[in-house]
């Protein structure tokens, strides 16, 4: 378990130094990157521990936490034949989300608790996985949509791609919880846990922004700041909840 | 006189095709969709202060709920309220704006095997429907008994006495290893040996938890059970079941099939990867 922190706290200073190197002057391109690479490789230690010490159950409250790596991933899929300028952009973006994410669970903790047995079920792991990779692709997309209200160009099909396979993974976890609740307690939703209806919030938003991309509503300003916002929305009402409360990250004493 | 009948027919006949039209709007759609956003977002924090006022509800039902913790606590209950007027909102916009779209799909005449395809996104539309319909069948018709404890030896009568289950006892898996040390030792999968009498019927069944038994109608969820660690538990050596009727459930499943059915034509479809 300190293991696992230890290789959070690597992680968020990769992906720090990945960021600063991106907005440095000269040839920093190629060591953001590496970093970049090396916070993923960090992350993915991290998610592999926590599913180690866990297996057979889900590990608890890391629905925030596994998906970071999985940022540089998707992010280097999606940047493939970008605009130099652009993918900088991009880049930095899913950068800094990584890092605010990371930061995030190591301030305000709440994987130390206890895995529950009902969560062997392979549902529950699609739950965990599917919305890792749901929230990973909407970042993606919050990214392009970043782009877009930065003026590039031919951007806005890159962000409504992203955003239907981040609404795919999402409905994929979304009824894995639903199977799970089925098998587990014999109903279609169990009230007992409330992030369930910030997961269904999320999955409104884009199904209202989905149909506002393809109805072409309103301006491609207004959706681009819309997949933005979804982002924030992500962060807030689905990350709020595997939040835990203030520890100091750091190894002195803070004292207020 | 006719005339003024004939006018009176074709001015309803527009109300209706202009009401048919708004109701079907794919602003509706998205003016819902953001409205079901907050207010379930605002149900997230009522929810987490006041879990002991929704719980009940699997179990009760939703016209129960309604007349006793929904009407006790509307201040608590009120998103929950808004969140049934906007689902139904968005049902009515759902079937008409997909059907209306469907219907022209198919008066166009197009090829057999662009036909999936293109009604992929209808397929999701027409799958959230079924869903919503099987959730609300769920909440509405759903028989729930829960509280049933048994020990090693006791049997349970299922309602209309048509089944019984008989708990002997447990074979368990334990979880072996220091990765936790809080769970060394403790029962990962209790394997509940039970044996049930269905009509003429005698079998033996294993119940654990998230794998139920389904039996003359009926599904049997393991809820609890003693001890976590054998040894352990004082003594007490018991299961507890839950015990619920829920033909809608299929209904929602189904929903779920074809929405991923539909997911599945679309994003792989040559329209989205064009």
């Amino acid at each position: 378990m300190e293991l696992s922190r230890w290789v959070l706290k690597a992680e968020a200073l990769l992906l720090l130094c990945a960021l600063i190197s991106t907005v440095l002057p000269g040839r920093t391109a190629r060591t953001g990157n590496l970093l970049w690479w090396l916070s993923a490789a960090a992350g993915l230690t991290y998610s592999g521990l926590r599913y180690w010490l866990s297996w057979p159950m889900t590990p608890m409250f890391t629905g925030s936490l596994l998906f970071p790596p999985l940022l540089a991933v998707l992010g280097a899929i999606s940047l493939r034949q970008a605009d130099p300028g652009c993918d900088r952009l991009v880049r930095r973006w899913l950068i800094a989300c990584g890092l605010l994410v990371v930061m995030l669970a190591i301030c305000f903790p709440k994987d130390f608790y206890l895995p529950i047995i009902k969560t062997t079920s392979p549902f529950a792991h699609g739950v965990l996985i599917f919305g890792s990779l749901a929230r990973a692709s909407l970042f993606v997309a919050g990214g392009w949509g970043l782009a877009a209200l930065c003026g590039y160009d031919g951007v806005m099909q890159r962000m409504f791609r992203w955003m239907v396979w981040g609404f795919g993974g999402w409905t994929l976890s979304l009824f894995s919880g639903e199977v799970w609740s089925y098998s587990g307690w014999g109903v279609p939703m169990v009230w007992e846990d409330a992030s369930t209806l910030t997961a269904i919030a999320t999955w409104l938003f884009y199904v209202g922004l989905i149909h506002l991309q393809l109805g072409g509503l309103c301006s491609r300003r207004t959706r681009a700041a819309l997949g933005v916002l979804g982002v924030l929305l992500i962060v807030v009402i689905n990350g709020g909840p595997d939040l835990g409360p203030w520890r100091n990250p750091l190894p002195i004493g803070w004292h207020a | 006189m006719a005339q003024s009948a004939a006018y009176r027919v074709a001015r309803m006949r527009t109300l209706a095709i202009r009401l048919w039209r708004a109701l079907g709007s794919i602003r509706l759609t998205v003016a819902v969709c953001f409205l079901l956003t907050v207010d379930l977002g605002l149900g997230y924090l009522s929810l987490r202060e006041s879990l002991e006022i929704f719980a009940p509800m699997s179990n009760v039902g939703l016209i129960e709920w309604v007349q006793t913790y929904g009407a006790a606590n509307p201040a608590h209950a009120t998103w929950f309220f808004a969140m049934l007027a906007l689902l139904a909102a968005l049902s009515v916009n759902t079937l008409v704006c997909t059907t209306e779209r469907v219907v022209r799909i198919l008066t166009t005449r197009p090829a057999w095997r662009e036909l999936p395809f293109r009604l992929a996104p209808h397929l999701m539309h027409y799958a959230v429907l079924i869903i919503l319909a099987g959730y609300l069948c769920s909440y509405l018709f759903a028989a729930s008994d829960t509280g049933h404890a048994l020990r090693p030896g006791e049997s349970l009568t299922l309602p209309g006495g048509r089944a019984e289950l008989h708990f002997h006892d447990f074979s368990p898996e334990l979880l072996h290893g220091k990765r936790i040390d809080a769970f060394d030792g403790y029962v990962i999968k209790p394997n509940a040996r039970m044996s049930v009498r269905s009509g003429v019927n005698d079998y033996p069944a294993t119940l654990n938890f998230n794998a139920p038994l389904h039996v003359d109608g009926y599904g049997i969820y393991l809820s609890d059970f003693q001890p976590r660690k054998p040894g352990r538990g004082m003594g007490r050596n018991y299961i507890s079941l839950i015990v619920r009727r829920d033909p809608s459930a299929i209904v929602y499943q189904l929903g779920m099939a074809v929405f991923i059915l539909g997911l599945g034509l679309y994003v792989f479809g040559r329209n989205f990867k064009r």
